[in-house]
C-alpha cells in the first residue's frame, strides 16, 4: 500500500473512522496516495469504499483520524472545505449531472461560481474538456439526451474543469456497459499519463489492469490482498 | 396500432392477431356508446328533475333573467378587471415570499434555528386560519389601529390577506419541490467546490421550481377565484359589482354572470396547466416507459 516512491504523498489518510449510528463503516483507515498513481480501491458493497471517498472529499465529516492533501491538514474545521473540494475532482457512480443545465453549462458551472471566471472563458475551457472526453458535439444537449456512458464522460469533464491534481472516482463504470466502461477507463488512463493522480473505487476487474496499485477494503479496514481473496473464496 | 405495424415491410398480422384487434375494436366502440348513453340519461334526469320542481319558474326568473344579465355585464366585467389585477400582483408577491419561506424551512444547522422556527410557525398559522377570517382581521383590524400613513384601501388590505394565506400553502409546494431534488445533486455541486448557498441557488432551486410548476398553476387557478373574496371588504370587484346590480334589480342573475366570467377566466389557466403538465411529463409520466401505457 505504501509505495516506494520518494517524496511526501499527495494524499495521506491516517486512522480515519466514520460510523453511522452503531454501524462502523470506516474503522481506522491508513492510506497513502502519491502523485501519478492510479489506486484501485477494492471491496465488497458496504465495505466503506464510497464513504472513504466522500470523507476524503469532505462530503462526510469523519469521526476521527487525519487527512492531508498536499501537506495540508484538511480535517481542520477552520480549513475552507469548498477550496479543498475544488482541488479534487469527484466522479460518481450515477453521474449526478445537473439535469436542468446543458452539458456545456454542467462543465462550466464550477469555473464560473468557484473561480469567478467570466462565462465565455469558462465555456471555452469547458468545451476543451468536452473535446478531451470526445463529446464536444454534445455541448448543447441536456444530460438526459445522452447515454449513460456519455453522461459519465461529461461527469469526468466536469470533475476536471477545476484542474485538480487528484481525481476521486466512485464506481465510475458501475452503471455502464462494457464498451462505455472501457471508454471511461481509457480516459482515466490518459489522465494519469497526463500527470493526474487517481483514486478509484471499483468492482470492475478490467479497472484493476489500469491501476498502478491496489488496496483492499473489508468491513471498514484495509486488508492485504491474500486476506481479501481468502474472504471472497469463503463467501463464494 | 395494427396500421402502424402493417407499414413494416412484408408483415401481415396473423389470424389470431386480427381476431384480438377486432375484439379490442368492439370493446372500444361499446365503451364509447355506453359513455354517450349514460351522459345523455344523467343530464336528462337532472334537467327534468330541476325543471319540474314546484319553485322552478320563480327560480328561473330570479337567477336566469336575460335582460338583467345583459344590463349587469358591463359593471361585472369592470369589476372582474380588478380581480385580474389583484390576481397578477398577488401571484408575483406570493411566488417570492413563499419561496423565501420554503428556503427558510429547509435550512439546516443550529444557526438557522430561529429562521426555521419562524417560517414553520408562519406556515402552521396561516394554513390553519380560514382565508375569510384573515380577510376580516386584516381588512378591519389594521385600519382600526389608525396607524398614520397606513392604507385603508380594501383592495390593498384584501390583497395582503390573500398573500399572507396563499404564501403558506405555496411555501409547502416549494418545500416539497426542494426536498424532491436528490441529495446526490448537492453532493455533486459541493464536490466541485460550490458553497451551500451556491448549490441551493444554481442546482437545487432551478430543478425544484421546475418540478412544482403544475401544482403552482393549480394554486393560481384557486387564487383567481379567491381574489373575489376581497369583495367582503367592500372592494368593487366582479362579485361586489354583481351584488350591487342584484340589489338594483331585485334579481340574482348578476351573480350567475359573475360566476360565468370566473369560469371563463379559469378555463384558459386550467388548460394551460394541463398542457404544461403534459409537456413536462407530469401527467402519465410513465406512458413513455416500455409497457407503461399499455397495461390492462
Amino acid at each position: 500500500m505504501i509505495s516506494a516512491d520518494d517524496g511526501a504523498p499527495l494524499l495521506r489518510v491516517r486512522g480515519v473512522r466514520k460510523a453511522f449510528g452503531d454501524n462502523v463503516v470506516l474503522d481506522g483507515i491508513d492510506l497513502d496516495v502519491r502523485a501519478h498513481q492510479v489506486i484501485a480501491l477494492i471491496g465488497a458493497s458496504g465495505s466503506g469504499k464510497s464513504t472513504l471517498l466522500r470523507t476524503i472529499n469532505l462530503l462526510e465529516e469523519g469521526d476521527d483520524g487525519d487527512i492531508w492533501l498536499d501537506g495540508q491538514d484538511i480535517c481542520d474545521p477552520r480549513v475552507d472545505a469548498n477550496a479543498v473540494r475544488a482541488r479534487m475532482g469527484m466522479v460518481f457512480q450515477s453521474y449526478n449531472l445537473f439535469g436542468h443545465l446543458r452539458v456545456l453549462e454542467n462543465v462550466a458551472l464550477a469555473q464560473r461560481l468557484v473561480h469567478k471566471v467570466a462565462r465565455p472563458e469558462a465555456e471555452a475551457k469547458a468545451l476543451a474538456m468536452l473535446e478531451r472526453v470526445g463529446l464536444a458535439d454534445k455541448a448543447r444537449s441536456f444530460p438526459d439526451e445522452l447515454s449513460g456512458g456519455q453522461q459519465q464522460r461529461v461527469a469526468v469533464a466536469r470533475a476536471l474543469v477545476n484542474d485538480p491534481p487528484l481525481i476521486l472516482a466512485d464506481e465510475p463504470t458501475g452503471n455502464l456497459d462494457t464498451t462505455s466502461g472501457i471508454a471511461i477507463m481509457t480516459i482515466l488512463d490518459e489522465l494519469c499519463k497526463a500527470g493526474k493522480t487517481i483514486l478509484v473505487a471499483s468492482h470492475d476487474p478490467r479497472m484493476l489492469n489500469y491501476a498502478t496499485h491496489r488496496v483492499y477494503l473489508m468491513d471498514g479496514k484495509m486488508v492485504d490482498e491474500s486476506k481479501y481473496l481468502e474472504s471472497i473464496s469463503i463467501t463464494s | 396500432m395494427s396500421d402502424m405495424r402493417a407499414r413494416a415491410e412484408g408483415w401481415q398480422p396473423s389470424a389470431r392477431q386480427r381476431e384480438r384487434d377486432a375484439i379490442r375494436r368492439r370493446a372500444a366502440r361499446r365503451s364509447t356508446l355506453t359513455a354517450f348513453a349514460s351522459t345523455v340519461v344523467v343530464t336528462a334526469v337532472v334537467v327534468l328533475a330541476v325543471v319540474n320542481t314546484p319553485g322552478w319558474p320563480r327560480v328561473r326568473k330570479a337567477f336566469l333573467d336575460w335582460d338583467v344579465a345583459v344590463a349587469s355585464l358591463p359593471k361585472v366585467l369592470e369589476g372582474l378587471w380588478l380581480n385580474v389585477r389583484v390576481l397578477v400582483v398577488a401571484s408575483v408577491v406570493i411566488f417570492f415570499f413563499a419561496l423565501l419561506l420554503a428556503i427558510c424551512r429547509t435550512l439546516r444547522g443550529p444557526v438557522f434555528f430561529p429562521l426555521r422556527a419562524a417560517a414553520t410557525a408562519y406556515v402552521d398559522l396561516f394554513r390553519g386560519l380560514p382565508l375569510l377570517l384573515v380577510l376580516l382581521v386584516v381588512g378591519f383590524g389594521i385600519p382600526g389601529l389608525r396607524i398614520p400613513g397606513m392604507t385603508t384601501s380594501p383592495v390593498v388590505l384584501g390583497g395582503l390577506a390573500i398573500v399572507l394565506t396563499y404564501s403558506a400553502y405555496v411555501a409547502e409546494v416549494f418545500r416539497a419541490g426542494i426536498e424532491s431534488v436528490h441529495p446526490s445533486q448537492v453532493a455533486a455541486a459541493r464536490s466541485l467546490g460550490l458553497t451551500r448557498a451556491q448549490a441551493t441557488r444554481h442546482v437545487v432551486l432551478p430543478q425544484a421550481v421546475r418540478r412544482v410548476v403544475p401544482p403552482l398553476l393549480n394554486d393560481l387557478v384557486a387564487l383567481s377565484k379567491d381574489s373575489g373574496l376581497i369583495s367582503i371588504l367592500g372592494a368593487y370587484d366582479a362579485i361586489r359589482a354583481a351584488q350591487v346590480v342584484t340589489s338594483q334589480h331585485a334579481n340574482f342573475t348578476p351573480y350567475i354572470v359573475a360566476g360565468f366570467l370566473f369560469i371563463l377566466l379559469t378555463i384558459p389557466l386550467t388548460r394551460f396547466t394541463d398542457a404544461f403538465a403534459r409537456r413536462s411529463g407530469w401527467l402519465g409520466a410513465q406512458a413513455g416507459i416500455a409497457g407503461g401505457g399499455a397495461l390492462r
